[in-house]
């Protein structure tokens, strides 16, 4: 109970200090939004739909959303100089891992849903397998909630952490992508995946965030 | 409590690269009693503190704890700068942190520095609108939300004005009547210390001595 109120407190302070100060947010969304408009432009009218789009540009800003919420994760709190309190307060690494766990996957999540609604609209509509797409955001988001978040608490004391923190991601997340592909594919045309296809990336991407909490134990505390 | 102490510095080496900066400090503090650090700067006064702390590993050597909680609970401490969020205001900053020392319903009024350092005048205030002398005067009290044993100060008076130097003065001595230990550093001797009748070392070479 004590742990769960402070993961509530710890994700109550993110949320509050992006709506106080919505400068990274603000990017997140015109980067999301910018995306949908430019990619639907190019599609609007073209001889392709723009659902054969759909895969690759999901793919490229959902890992930019990724990247961001890298920095904006434990990589701001070295930026602000509270990454010290973190480490200080009897609270389990792994509780803490969880909150901006937590707080990466939602915002992924946002704003990957506002790169499709955008897509949509400026291309005038994109034939797709909808719940499919959805489903699949959701299992991308937690996988790469938790991707993020690892990358970011293991770049805390990393003078290179700009840089190394993209590279992180995308080495951790390539497994995920390889899998995740075919079913994308398939939504993307219009059809429904294979039975059982969202359970299991939904299950990938637990699995990593249960691995994530044992080894922030030794990357956090 | 181990046998009188409450913080034991066992043999702690630290090494950066290639330079020592610590070499083989041994120190006791015991319930009540009050320390004091003196070096000149990079003299290894703040990765002493970040050691005792737990925030930095030693190169050789431990620090025991005679605590009778954990050491998160037992320890307070303030560093060079504020552990405080800019965007939240100080009461938000200590509620925040309160909760996560499992104080559900923290009022900030029972803080041990909220009347001593006059926070009620800028309870509401984001800390990006403080001074560095009260974002200073917010951390302490952050340091104490869980009446830690031990409170660890890096530099306390640094950037504070007279009058507030003289509050944390009364602050710090009245922590020590109420038993609970001190260390911390300067980089020289001010009468604030002599106040609070601390015990007095020197860090020269990353050798701990005796100042008396």
């Amino acid at each position: 109970m004590t742990e769960l109120r402070a993961l509530i407190w710890l994700l109550k302070k993110d949320f509050l200090i992006d709506y106080r100060s919505p400068v990274n947010v603000s990017i997140q969304a015109i980067f999301s939004i910018a995306a949908g408009i430019v990619v639907g432009m190019v599609y609007r009218g073209s001889v392709w739909p723009a659902s054969s789009m759909l895969p690759p540009s999901l793919v490229i800003v959902i890992l930019f959303q990724s990247v961001f919420s890298a920095y904006n994760s434990f990589l701001k709190e070295v930026e602000s100089g509270t990454i010290e309190g973190l480490r200080l307060i009897p609270v389990g690494g792994g509780v803490v891992y969880s909150a901006k766990m937590f707080y990466s996957t939602t915002s992924i999540f946002i704003f990957t849903v506002l790169y499709t609604g955008a897509l949509a609209f400026f291309s005038g509509g994109v034939d797709v397998y909808m719940t499919g797409v959805i489903v699949w955001i959701i299992a991308a988001s937690l996988m790469l909630g938790s991707v993020s978040s690892l990358a970011s608490a293991m770049m805390v004391y990393s003078r290179s952490a700009n840089l190394m923190a993209p590279a992180l991601i995308l080495v951790l997340s390539a497994p995920f992508f390889y899998i995740a592909s075919s079913p994308l594919n398939t939504i993307a045309q219009g059809y429904s995946p294979e039975p059982g296809w969202g359970s299991q990336l939904l299950v990938m991407g637990l699995g990593f965030y249960i691995v994530a909490v044992i080894l922030s134990k030794y990357i956090i505390e | 409590m181990g046998n009188g102490w409450l913080v034991r510095v066992v043999g702690v080496w630290k090494r950066y690269g290639e330079e020592w900066v610590l070499r083989g400090v041994d120190l006791d503090v015991s319930s009540g009693e009050s320390i004091l650090i003196i070096g000149s700067n990079g003299s290894g006064k703040t990765t002493l503190l970040k050691i005792i702390v737990g925030l930095v590993e030693p190169s050789k050597g431990r620090v025991e704890y005679g605590c009778v909680v954990n050491r998160k609970l037992c320890i307070g401490y303030v560093g060079h700068l504020p552990l405080l969020y800019n965007d939240l205001t100080v009461e938000e900053n200590l509620a925040y942190y309160a909760s996560l020392y499992g104080y559900s319903d923290y009022r900030v009024e029972e803080n041990p520095a909220w009347r001593p350092l006059e926070l009620w005048r800028v309870k509401g205030k984001p800390v990006s609108q403080l001074s560095f002398g009260w974002r200073k005067r917010v951390d302490i009290a952050r340091a104490l939300i869980h009446n830690p044993q031990v409170v660890i100060l890096d530099e306390p008076f640094t950037g504070l004005d007279s009058k507030a130097a003289g509050q944390l003065t009364s602050l710090l001595k009245a922590l020590s009547r109420r038993g609970v230990s001190l260390i911390m550093t300067s980089p020289r001797l001010e009468g604030e210390y002599e106040d609070v009748n601390a015990k007095v070392y020197m860090l020269v070479n990353g050798i701990l001595e005796d100042a008396l």
